[in-house]
């Protein structure tokens, strides 16, 4: 079975083995137990991601652009201070003794730099954000500082929304589900779990997320920032060790600091970086003392939203066994997205779910829904429903929303009986690289694997990035523009994610108005040769970028 | 080349200007204020070097015994 190709159940039965594997029928592979590394091969055949390096003169532009608009920031703000001009933010009174409670950079940013495109954000929506949404018109009069609604809203599509499998939508079997459980159950579950909110439905999620990814058991909570910074602490303490990716998310960030426990970070999604701070990890020690860490803890995430890019999950997990470390996989992104059974990126190379210790997620991207889950060992889930926070202090999911994850869970299983789940899965997976392959055909910078859903198309100046978004939504394209605090002060980035409720014309037309979008602003950087692979391709023989 | 496409011509190039420069993201006050002194810059430059460009370059052929003019001296 290739990885990311289709399980072909029909096979099984031939003495119990294909290619000299055995097939479990829930569809796990024993080969994740004995990794040999001849077999991690297999994954890289088929693995094709890029990164293409900045363009020197984009970047040396991009520096004066935004020199210049420092220059005349700090103009701004001294005429602003000696009160030529009036003050429009709050600012807060120059008291000796205290600590300012700004940044000055940040706030500096913030004001003069970010509030001159300020439209591109924030904005406001009208109705639910599926495929298509209605952005409310907002037309401002003083240059970003107010905004005034005019009475208009605007159908776009909406390719900003993260709504991978198309369970936004506000008619179908999901929405009758959750009806029929808000009136059963009410809005709110009225306490926490360790306090009279644990409810039947709670039970049956728990059992349904367990069964999922394949674990023996999980545990939701109902915030997904909350399921990384308040399970973390009962995981790892002081003594221990967490090496992080340097792009991870701020909630597994702030869980990581809130452990107590050392932590180092390594290049993003390089393995060999990772290995030889794990060698000198465990042969050092802990700093003064050199006893061994307590335990050591690898956090990664499935897919990184903001490069688009997909962990090596088979090289963690060949690290993972040589030094003794655990594993801790943030599938914020993947889960649902990736792997031809929708099951995640454990899904898609092909590993035993009992290899991965601790499986993170959350239910906001592909299940429509909200909150987050752990799963795990048996005894790893009674330990965090008893030491956790989010379970002893946070109010347990309320019923409706936990319904809206039963309802959507089912049928992407399969369980509903339709092959509406699988149809979907297909659906993303196609999308997904048709929209890939054509943006690099036209020339765009696009990082990421070809997999991911997440596409960032690089635009690097600050005044592109709001042209962008702006004259994209003129023609009738909502999307997400990124730039400094949450990327490299030079690479800002469109961030577009797909999803299968985006028909093949809506695709289409999506590409038709960024490359019209993309000639008015020269974004076409890219050097690099289109690649050859296509929708279809499962093993497509490329070599690695 | 008619008109129109003159005009979308350096339309474009103006556009393109405008957001290489991050000027496009500004205030037209100050759009205003940075053009007449990117204009002045400009002008300045060019008006000096119709200046002085002539009697620089004149002397420099003489510097280096080179002689333009017909009659030999």
């Amino acid at each position: 079975m290739a990885p990311g190709g289709e399980v072909n159940l029909e096979t099984v039965n031939t003495n119990g083995k294909i290619n000299g594997k055995v097939h479990y029928s829930n569809g796990h592979k024993t080969n994740g137990t004995h990794h040999k590394y001849g077999h991690d091969l297999d994954w890289r055949s088929s693995w094709w991601e890029s990164f293409e390096e900045t363009p020197l003169y984009a970047a040396v532009w991009t520096y004066l652009g935004y020199g210049l608009l420092v220059l005349v920031g700090h103009i701004r703000d001294f005429m602003r201070n000696i009160g030529i001009e009036s003050q429009k933010s709050c600012t807060e009174p120059k008291l000796p003794g205290f600590v300012p409670l700004y940044q000055s950079w940040e706030s500096f940013y913030t004001r003069n730099l970010y509030r001159r495109i300020r439209d591109c954000w924030n904005r406001p929506i009208c109705s639910v954000a599926g495929e298509y949404m209605d952005v409310m018109e907002r037309k401002t009069y003083d240059n970003g500082w107010n905004f005034e609604l005019t009475d208009k809203s605007q159908r776009v599509m909406n390719f900003g929304s993260y709504n991978y499998l198309g369970f936004s939508e506000n008619k179908g079997p999901c929405k009758d589900a959750v009806e029929i459980v808000t009136s059963q159950y009410g809005i709110t579950s009225g306490g926490s779990r360790q306090e009279l909110g644990y409810l039947d439905i709670h039970k049956e999620l728990d059992d349904l997320v367990a069964q999922y990814l394949g674990v023996e058991a999980a545990m939701t909570v109902p915030m997904g920032f909350a399921t990384n910074s308040m399970n973390m602490p009962c995981l790892v303490s002081k003594g221990c060790l967490i090496f992080s990716d340097e792009l991870n998310h701020a909630s597994l960030v702030l869980g990581s600091r809130l452990t107590g426990a050392t932590i180092k970070t390594y290049k993003h999604n390089d393995m060999e970086d990772l290995e030889k701070k794990l060698k000198q990890a465990v042969v050092h020690g802990q700093p003064r003392t050199h006893r061994p860490w307590k335990k050591i803890l690898i956090v990664v995430e499935g897919v990184w939203s903001m490069e688009g890019s997909v962990v090596c999950l088979p090289e963690v997990l060949r690290l993972k066994k040589k030094y003794k470390a655990y594993i801790y996989l943030d599938e914020a992104h993947s889960i649902g997205a990736m792997g031809p059974r929708g099951r995640g990126v454990v899904d898609y190379f092909g590993i035993d779910p009992r290899d991965i210790d601790i499986m993170m997620g959350t239910f906001t991207k592909s299940f429509g829904s909200a909150g987050g889950y752990i799963g795990g060992t048996r005894k790893l889930i009674n330990h965090l429903r008893c030491n956790s926070h989010a379970a002893v202090y946070s109010p347990s999911m309320p019923p409706p929303v936990a319904q809206q994850i039963i309802s959507s869970m089912k049928i992407i299983m399969g369980k509903d009986g339709t092959g509406e789940g699988l149809r979907r899965v297909q659906q993303l997976k196609t999308n997904i690289r048709y929209f890939r392959r054509r943006l690099h055909e036209l020339g765009y910078i696009i990082y990421g694997n070809r997999d991911s859903p997440v596409v960032p198309l690089l635009i690097y100046y600050p005044a592109r990035a709001g042209c962008f978004s702006r004259e994209c939504l003129k023609r009738g394209l909502g999307t997400v523009v990124v730039g400094f605090p949450a990327t490299p002060i030079i690479e800002s980035r469109a961030r577009f994610c797909l999803s299968a409720a985006h028909t093949r014309e809506m695709v289409d037309k999506a590409l038709d108005i960024i490359d019209e979008v993309g000639t008015l602003l020269k974004l076409k950087y890219s050097r690099m040769e289109v690649p050859q692979w296509c929708e279809d391709d499962k093993n497509a023989n490329v070599p690695i970028h | 080349m008619s008109v129109q496409s003159l005009f979308a011509f350096f339309k474009f190039w103006y556009l393109q200007w405008e957001l290489s420069t991050s000027l496009y993201m500004l205030e037209p006050a100050e759009k205003a204020i940075i053009h007449t002194i990117t204009i002045a810059i400009i002008g300045v430059v060019i008006l000096a070097a119709l200046t002085y460009l002539p009697g620089h370059l004149i002397m420099m052929l003489h510097f280096l015994h080179v002689n333009l003019w017909q009659q030999e001296t």
